[in-house]
């Protein structure tokens, strides 16, 4: 490759982060300064349940599997969703 | 010299991540109920479980789905990792997550020491069935200190089975896998819609009486961060633990700093199911790079949407880039993605191995000029580029 090009290509212009950022960046810290009405109410209920011990985050008590196994069919449809529109990737699983 | 900037961003990356993972889940947990901060009222940026004894904030997956619980919408945690989204990006899930490094960690460990995180994973396990229920409806210990000596057996024998046959899968000779960018988008997209979004806000637990964060349910990090040190702990006095911010407390007791009750004989069949599904997970990622962030988190399917627009983020030039010829940027990913494939963008955590690493500098950190300091123009690497195209031609 020429050393101009090589040049050329170093010189390549930096891309600029445009300005969607800054209007998600405002309207997510509306959203926070919302969730802090009433004097930090939201915040108040996530201390108080942080500090309960979260039974479904440990596996404590029972399950009920009528539930679980809902969540297991929808997964199974998902998958079968992907190998039928997944596309060329479908049939590309490298495992 | 190209060897020398590579390792020293991954040191750089390993000493931001083990001190994020020090601080989120160990020696900070006083901080969690320290005045004025307190800091488990702010969900963090990362997905750490929030009954972790040792956790210093909240878990902000834990957060929203208790809001959707209540039929309320989490406007601080949304417009928290917003915020973050909207700056950095997915940069939290590579730099901060300690799921995440614990992820990378157990993949990077070498086939020759991969016995430990066996040997470990057995002893905790042959532990939790000896002073839990688990799948047996009362412990090992208490069989054998009744006398039930038959039903011991038995349970010892189906343990045996079921522990045993999932530990198997670590002497089966598997080769490591990719998870394809599209089988990925449909994983985390169900992950995200039905245990996370769909089931907190609708589905009833009859068990419970109310609606349920289903997705802590199936949560592997809440079984590594949470079960099974909530369990370790409760096999002490709490009396040897220092009495703030140490989340060993009943679960019946709100704030319960004053009650202690061992939780080791409420481990039932949901908890025997979390830990199954523990070791299944752990194997996978010793398998495949970060398959657990690619293919079920909810907070990286949240983050990965800002992939696309946020302040700092990671871009290829595709007219520089030698794509499938060169494939360094994949072989450095710790997500397992090729940066110049399609779709690929919404799962890049912002890592910079690829950028640090590409000698053809077409991978490229996007940022404003004000994030300047932060991450630094680096210059053209001519040497590499050199070495690499007598290598492709």
């Amino acid at each position: 490759m020429p050393e101009n090009s090589k040049e050329e290509l170093a010189k390549t212009p930096e891309r600029s982060s445009g300005y969607i950022y800054i209007i998600i960046f405002f309207v997510a810290l509306a959203l926070l300064f919302f969730g802090l009405r009433n004097s930090g109410q939201e915040l108040k209920e996530i201390f108080a349940t942080a500090m309960t011990l979260c039974l479904s985050c440990i596996g404590l008590g029972e399950i009920n599997f009528t539930i679980l196994g809902w969540i297991a069919i929808l997964f199974v449809v998902f998958m079968v969703a992907y190998l039928l529109f997944g596309g060329r990737n479908a049939r590309k699983i490298k495992i | 010299m190209p060897g020398k900037s590579k390792f020293k961003l991954t040191l750089v990356r390993g000493r931001v991540q083990l001190f994020a993972f020090l601080f989120g889940t160990g020696i900070f947990y006083f901080l969690s109920t320290l005045n004025p901060l307190k800091l488990k009222q702010f969900p963090m940026p990362w997905l750490v479980c929030w009954s972790d004894p040792l956790a210093v904030g909240a878990c902000p997956a834990g957060s929203i789905q208790h809001f959707f619980n209540t039929g309320s919408f989490p406007f601080f945690a949304i417009g928290f990792l917003a915020i973050i989204g909207a700056i950095f990006g997915r940069m939290s899930c590579g730099w901060l997550c300690p799921f995440g490094y614990i992820q990378d960690l157990i993949y990077k460990i070498r086939e020759s020491t991969k016995w430990i995180i066996f040997t470990i994973l057995v002893l905790v396990i042959v532990y939790l069935c000896w002073t839990s229920p688990v799948f047996a409806g009362s412990s090992l210990r208490k069989m054998l200190s009744r006398g039930q000596m038959n039903r011991f057996y038995l349970w010892l024998s189906l343990y045996i089975i079921i522990f045993g046959g999932l530990f198997s899968l670590f002497f089966l000779k598997v080769k490591k896998f990719t998870i394809g960018n599209t089988l990925s988008n449909y994983g985390r997209f169900f992950f995200f819609l039905i245990p996370f979004i769909l089931f907190p806000l609708f589905v009833v637990d009859p068990v419970l009486g109310t609606k349920a964060p289903w997705f802590c349910k199936l949560c592997p990090s809440g079984t590594l961060f949470a079960a099974i040190p909530q369990f370790l702990i409760n096999s002490f006095p709490k009396s040897w633990f220092p009495p703030f911010g140490l989340a060993v407390n009943s679960p019946f007791v709100p704030y319960g700093m004053s009650s202690y009750q061992d939780i080791r004989p409420m481990g039932q069949i949901m908890f025997g199911l979390k830990i199954s599904m523990l070791i299944l997970i752990v194997w996978i990622f010793t398998h495949s790079k970060r398959a657990f962030c690619k293919f079920v988190c909810p907070i990286g399917f949240i983050y990965s949407g800002f992939n696309y627009f946020s302040a700092v983020r990671i871009v290829v030039d595709k007219e520089i880039c030698k794509a499938e010829k060169c494939n360094v940027c994949w072989k450095a990913c710790p997500m397992d993605i090729k940066l110049y494939d399609r779709g690929s963008t919404s799962h890049c955590i912002g890592c910079l191995e690829c950028v640090t690493r590409c000698p053809y500098k077409a991978a490229k950190i996007v940022r404003p000029s004000y994030l300047n300091w932060l991450f630094p123009r680096r210059s053209f690497n001519i040497a590499a580029r050199k070495q690499l195209e007598v290598k492709i031609n």
